[in-house]
């Protein structure tokens, strides 16, 4: 069957050299954000992309929903190619694909009230206007735990989880097939996160969407989402159904995350080995595994080529000489 | 040396603020032996952060007002010390390291000039001397190349690093209790591992007692031997490690442990904890978790429960306790 999204080889770089005096003295500088990433969202699954911060998880998010241009690759979305759209047709497309925010603070504007929040959408991609509009409003608003009582208010009057609930009530509204949602729990306490996580995980059995998950969390990831892509410096690390990832990871990294992952299941046994050092932006990187610095099972081989995501088992990819069945 | 290092008793801290009288802490009780690791946990506004600057007196009076309660260091109380007293204290007795290392650092000093200024502070060593300290306490933190570590300023520095340099700072002057409020929640998980591990083999060596602050029990439960549980300003637990997480007495911890998602479960929804934390300018009577709990009575609704000693070594306050 043919997924619902398919990102094939997508690719962001962003021109770090600065002005021309530093181009002259220390050269063009590349940092390579998306590299040649590619994974596959098959139609009512979740896919959860985990990574440390600058792992370019949420820059693949926006390339996917085109808030920014991608600098090569294909995304399709339905069968249709979509980086290539006209700017007319995207608009069609963001009926389609909404997205979450992280900071539930900041994507919402403070001047207006959530009537119109969540309404905006909902006149714009639907075309419901008037009184059917803010039934519908309403509707959606109990679809996330709010109510009508809800409608004339300011973000500034709810807490975090309230806002982060009108933040999906918002995506929600054009009746969209999937949701891109960048690290919705991150800045919740944890007896609020679970609230929302549950939400989210009713909504998308209920409405059957589909949804690429972005998190830093691995413990949110798994919780959530069937198929689990790990990222690292700009690169896709491994791809495995969730429960792989968990029991038999295959890629160092993902090792090490699920090493250092705090959990309280954890706290009688002694610390895991970590990695060492400190993530590095891929500016300029080399032609070599991206991880090898920090590798404690790197090899000759790592420096000079690039492993290739290959598939190890069925249902498994992952990107590393050394990682073997 | 008998009796605990540090011991705080029924602290009660309010801050009078335009909106009305906030209880950011209320009738707080802990005590920290020598050598020892305590881990707070609690959620946002639950009044970890405060408990704990109060503890260096460095809550702004006005608008905070220490109410009651004694803060007992080596036998003494600090909430009857004068400025310059504390100002002995703080840095060389009882250090502490903040959550967000750029903004906790002096941005246009280097760093290296500002790790000797502890020493020149505190110690009262001369310039050269405190240059040569400095590249000792930067090696004893796993910083590579110290020598030129010690030139850069903060910016140039990875967010871990500059924890690494915090922490540094901290331990220049070698203080008997170091207090970390949330020192790894911004950084990455596999640095926070790497901070966490480094925490932990400087305790040991210097002997030091330690009270982690955090949100995530996940990383309290690594590093801490006895673990405490606030909520909406209140101590409503407080046990050893394995007591705490084996046999839970306060329904809110329990709650808390249930909310947190564990891969290795595959749960089909997670146990949230309903409502949102109560306002603390007019905190609900009775005990204050009430409203969000499931085995809330009547008594619960009147009576605020006693933090006592429900089996030994595991303290609760709540008339139910248990799971």
């Amino acid at each position: 069957m043919m997924p619902l999204l398919e990102v094939r080889e997508l690719t962001k770089h962003f021109d770090v050299s600065g002005g021309w005096s530093s181009r002259l003295i220390v050269g063009r500088r590349i940092l390579k954000a998306v590299d040649r990433i590619s994974f596959a969202v098959p139609e009512g699954k979740v896919f959860g992309l985990v990574g440390e911060s600058g792992c370019g998880k949420s820059t693949a998010a926006r390339l996917i929903t085109r808030l920014i241009v991608a600098t090569g690759g294909e995304v399709y979305f339905e069968g249709r190619e979509i980086l290539r759209l006209p700017n007319k047709a995207v608009r069609e497309l963001r009926k389609q694909i909404q997205m979450i925010f992280q900071d539930p603070y900041a994507s919402l504007n403070p001047r207006m009230k959530v009537v119109d929040i969540v309404g905006r959408p909902v006149s714009i991609f639907v075309g419901t206007k008037g009184q059917k509009k803010v039934d519908r409003v309403v509707e959606l608003l109990e679809l996330v735990g709010l109510g009508a009582e809800h409608l004339q208010r300011y973000p500034h009057e709810f807490s975090g989880g309230q806002r982060q609930r009108i933040g999906i009530a918002r995506a929600l509204a054009a009746n969209p097939k999937l949701i891109i949602a960048d690290e919705p729990v991150s800045s919740l306490d944890v007896s609020v996160q679970a609230q929302v996580l549950n939400l989210l995980k009713r909504l998308q059995r209920e409405l059957k969407l589909s949804l690429v998950f972005i998190s830093h969390d691995l413990n949110v990831v798994g919780y959530l989402a069937d198929i689990v892509g790990v990222m690292y410096a700009g690169k896709m690390m491994e791809i495995a159904p969730v429960e792989d990832i968990f029991k038999t990871p295959l890629h160092p990294y993902t090792k090490a995350l699920l090493a250092s992952n705090p959990t309280i299941a954890s706290f009688t046994a002694d610390m895991p080995p970590s990695l060492k050092g400190e993530i590095t932006l891929p500016i300029n990187p080399p032609a070599a595994c991206r991880l090898e610095p920090r590798c404690p099972i790197r090899v000759e081989k790592c420096k000079a080529i690039e492993p290739p995501l290959e598939q190890k088992r069925s249902n498994h990819w992952a990107a590393c000489h050394e990682a073997h069945e | 040396m008998d009796g605990p290092l540090l011991e705080v008793k029924n602290l009660t801290i309010h801050f009078h603020l335009k909106r009305g009288i906030l209880n950011a802490v209320h009738d707080v009780c802990f005590s920290l032996q020598e050598s020892e690791t305590f881990g707070i946990v609690g959620e946002t506004g639950c009044g970890k952060t405060v408990t704990s600057l109060s503890i260096l007196r460095l809550i702004p009076c006005p608008p905070g007002e220490i109410v009651s309660g004694e803060i007992l260091f080596e036998g003494e109380n600090l909430l009857e010390k004068g400025q310059r007293e504390m100002e002995k204290i703080r840095g060389r007795r009882i250090s502490m390291i903040f959550q967000e290392p750029m903004t906790s650092l002096n941005p246009s000093l280097t760093v290296g000039d500002q790790i000797a200024e502890c020493y020149r502070v505190h110690m009262g060593h001369s310039k050269k001397t405190a240059r040569e300290l400095t590249q000792h306490t930067l090696n004893l933190v796993r910083l590579p190349s110290p020598k030129t570590l010690a030139d850069r300023y903060p910016h140039e520095l990875s967010g871990g690093m500059r924890q690494r340099v915090m922490i540094a700072m901290a331990l220049a002057c070698q203080p008997k209790v170091l207090i970390a409020d949330e020192p790894t929640t911004a950084l990455d998980v596999t640095i926070q591992a790497q901070i966490i591990e480094l925490l932990k083999e400087l305790q040991e060596k210097f002997k030091m007692a330690l009270i982690f602050i955090s949100h995530n029990l996940g990383v309290v439960a690594r590093l801490c031997d006895r673990i405490g549980v606030m909520y909406a300003g209140s101590m409503v637990e407080q046990a050893e490690k394995k007591v705490l997480f084996g046999r839970p007495q306060h329904p809110y911890t329990i709650a808390l442990l249930n909310a947190i998602p564990r891969p290795e479960l595959r749960y089909e929804s997670l146990n949230a904890i309903p409502g949102t934390v109560c306002n603390l300018f007019d905190p609900p009577p009775g005990c204050k978790f009430h409203p969000r709990c499931a085995k809330a009575q009547e008594v619960c609704r009147t009576e605020t429960p006693r933090f006592e000693e429900k089996f030994p070594h595991s303290w609760a306050a709540c008339h139910f306790p248990g799971a």
